[in-house]
């Protein structure tokens, strides 16, 4: 399609939107011709070339996308990255995602980047004009533009269907081009449904979704045989429902952190939240309070920090108490509520049948440890004599 | 009924105009200090932004005086940032300390719904009233503008008393005067009294520009009396944004400007949120007017600010004018932020004699 002899290769960073819309991206851009190539994993060399390049209070996405596209930067044309404003009518998303392609062009000299405007807010200016800005760039047809926008819509789309089923990023991406991955998506799901436990892992989709920032918290849980959903996994009206009764948040992705939150906090099913936010992120600071306030402690929530200091030591140390707290929970015969303070049903039971709720389990061990230390009295006052 | 609402610096002026027009009662809340800062820390979540934790202090302090109503600004555009959850994040962390009180959210300033939320408290309230407060408001705020750029002008070229006793004058006049036409007809009484005291050789003084953040410019506890500390050093400055943006007015540049607007769109090409691209704007601005050297003030975690932060340097290299960061938060010190503005000014200053050795040659 393209006039000259060789494709354009377009570089698309692996952080930020690359986990919410890669499969749009990488089919618009093959279908029109173009070579995509993806950076590699975050790794350390990636967060070193970003902390050199940045400046110190930004947090860690950020950084990190400073060393995705300098990897880029020499081996493409183009590097992809548009400025993502908002996702749906009243939301936008934080100040320095939509400025991040201003940060980069300010910062690394000598990079060519292609962006255009994602506006949900005014969602057909924005793709038309958006879509006529990467065909005078790339000069090329706009109506072959239009076509394979469409067709890479229909192709997120399928890949959105698995994600809403439950499969995580990296397992939907694996069969998404399998014929029989309707099958593939049914025998994950399946084993995945067999075990004992269920964590959601609740964040922003570049943070949950990246092991290298969150210490590779899904395969942690994984290994300790536990089944693991994210906040990726509810569709956009699914959020929007669960936050009906308190008004929207001003940010689309702690919109997504609040709906999600409150959505898995009524589901029986869930045992717990893993809730994992980048150091400094002030939209995520505010969005806790509203969590805190609305989920009224019907789940246990574990709130993780993470930043390019964190080590993992600490990770695995915080996660397994919260696992062994889970573990203690599901034992103990009556559900203890978190906080009675706010579950009216279960203060009404306990009043009714005049029982004290205090965990079963422990109960007889305590009077072991009162008799043991009875006898050892005993014994010792026996041969003080 | 006691009301209250957000103050920035001497805002409480304009505020207390609107809610006397109105006909409510509004309580002044004292200056934040360190009290306030310590309770604001106490409750707030730890990467909020610095502004949230002062103000949600100030309001913990208001309630102990009685107040019952707040009045939230909450608007729903980009530009809103973090103030569009400010309030009902501060509604739920106060709740959980058993506080009891109501809130009313400002969406805009759209006149018959501002009378229609506060027909609830104050059934004679009626457009009439509301437009004359909002002018007051507006009036007393650019002319509260006025008086500072004024004070600092004074304070440069005569001593801080003189200064002061300057602004005490004024402060005590602007606060009486409720006449919306008097108070058009002051500023010009204003620059009379002004010409008594001997003007600053603008030519050879030093000027700064202080950018960033709104709330962090305009309260002078929270950037640690900034504006002062230069007056003290003999160098003259401007503010590179003022309330009076806030209330939808812009002194100083004109917004229409194309060209500059234009050459901020290079560097930024939305507004990210805040007042970010306004920012750059007065970055240009003031780079173009000449102006020796800007100081870029923002607090901590503020979103905006952080991405401008990071795009400033281009804009220091692009228009060779030297910029200096700082960040504030409830640790700054004071001893290491005056050592880092008089290094600044003195570096400065080093500059601007050698440039003009070079020239005079």
């Amino acid at each position: 399609m393209f006039n000259s002899q060789d494709p354009p290769k377009i570089g698309i960073p692996k952080t930020l939107f690359y986990y919410a819309y890669y499969p749009l991206c990488y089919k618009f851009f093959t279908e029109l011709g173009a070579e995509v190539i993806v950076s590699e994993k975050t790794n350390k060399s990636t967060i070193e070339a970003g902390l050199n390049t940045s400046s110190n209070e930004l947090c860690i996405p950020l950084k990190v996308l400073y060393g995705h596209v300098l990897y880029l930067k020499d081996k493409v044309d183009y590097v992809f990255l548009p400025y993502v404003i908002s996702s749906s009518k009243g939301t936008y998303y934080c100040p320095k995602i939509i400025g991040s392609p201003d940060i980069i062009k300010a910062n690394i000299p000598n990079v060519n980047l292609l962006s255009f405007d994602v506006d949900m807010d005014n969602l057909y200016k924005s793709i038309f004009s958006s879509l006529t800005e990467v065909a005078t760039k790339l000069s090329l047809n706009p109506v072959k533009i239009y076509t394979a926008f469409k067709d890479a819509v229909e192709y997120q789309k399928k890949f959105d269907r698995y994600i809403s089923k439950g499969l995580l990023f990296d397992e939907a991406l694996s069969i998404i081009d399998s014929e029989d991955g309707r099958k593939q998506a049914l025998k994950i799901i399946k084993s995945e449904r067999k075990k004992p436990v269920t964590i959601v892992v609740i964040g922003h989709t570049y943070i949950i979704n990246d092991a290298y920032i969150n210490f590779n918290i899904i395969k942690k849980l994984k290994e300790r045989n536990i089944r693991v959903l994210t906040s990726d996994k509810l569709t956009e009206s699914e959020v929007n429902a669960s936050i009906k009764n308190i008004g929207t948040p001003h940010w689309s992705l702690g919109s997504r952190v609040l709906g999600s939150s409150i959505y898995y906090s009524k589901d029986d099913r869930v045992d717990g939240i893993i809730y994992v936010t980048p150091f400094g992120c002030s939209s995520d600071a505010l969005i806790k309070e509203y969590i805190d306030a609305n989920i009224h402690n019907k789940k246990p929530v574990l709130t993780l920090t993470v930043d390019e200091h964190s080590s993992d030591a600490g990770m695995i140390t915080r996660i397994e108490a919260f696992l062994d707290m889970i573990e203690r929970r599901r034992n103990t015969e009556t559900k203890i509520p978190l906080n009675n303070k706010y579950d009216n049903a279960s203060r009404k039971n306990s009043t009714k049948h005049h029982e004290t709720i205090y965990p079963v389990a422990s109960q007889p061990k305590t009077e072991v440890k009162v008799l043991e230390i009875n006898e050892m009295l005993k014994e010792s006052s026996e041969s003080d004599l | 009924m006691k009301f209250a609402i957000y103050q920035v610096g001497d805002s409480a002026i304009a505020t207390n105009a609107f809610a006397r027009k109105i006909g409510i009662e509004l309580v002044t809340l004292p200056y934040p200090n360190k009290d306030t800062i310590s309770t604001g820390v106490l409750y707030a979540p730890e990467f909020s932004c610095f502004p949230f934790k002062v103000l949600l202090g100030s309001l913990i302090q208001a309630l102990d005086k009685g107040v019952e109503v707040f009045i939230v600004p909450k608007s729903k555009t980009v530009a809103a940032c973090q103030l569009a959850d400010f309030g009902m994040a501060q509604k739920y962390i106060l709740e959980k300390t058993g506080k009891k009180f109501e809130t009313i959210f400002l969406e805009s300033l759209n006149l018959s719904d501002i009378v229609k939320k506060f027909k609830v408290y104050n059934p004679e309230i009626t457009l009439k009233k509301v437009t004359e407060g909002l002018l007051a408001a507006a009036q007393k705020l650019s002319l509260m503008e006025e008086l500072e750029s004024l004070y600092r002008q004074i304070y440069v070229s005569s001593k801080k008393k003189k200064a002061e006793l300057f602004r005490n004058k004024w402060i005590k006049v602007i606060d009486k005067m409720d006449s919306i036409v008097e108070l058009y007809m002051l500023s010009k009484r204003m620059y009379d009294d002004f010409r008594k005291y001997p003007s600053i050789d603008m030519k050879n003084v030093l000027k700064i520009a202080v950018i960033g953040d709104i709330y962090t410019i305009n309260e002078p506890f929270i950037n640690n009396n900034i504006f002062e500390r230069l007056c003290d050093l003999e160098v003259y400055s401007e503010k590179g944004i003022s309330l009076n943006a806030f209330a939808g007015l812009k002194l100083g540049i004109n917004p229409e400007d194309i060209m500059l607007n234009n050459e901020v769109k290079k560097y930024l090409r939305h507004n990210v949120g805040a007042f970010s691209q306004d920012t750059i704007k007065s970055a240009i601005h003031y780079a173009e007017k000449g102006y020796d050297g800007l100081i870029h003030i923002y607090p901590f975690s503020c979103m905006p600010e952080i991405t401008v932060r990071n795009i400033l340097p281009k804009v220091s290299s692009d228009y060779n004018i030297p910029i200096l960061y700082l960040p504030i938060d409830e640790q700054t010190g004071d001893a290491g932020f005056s050592t880092r503005v008089e290094a600044f000014v003195d570096l400065i200053n080093i500059r601007k004699s050698k440039n003009n050795f070079s020239t005079n040659k």
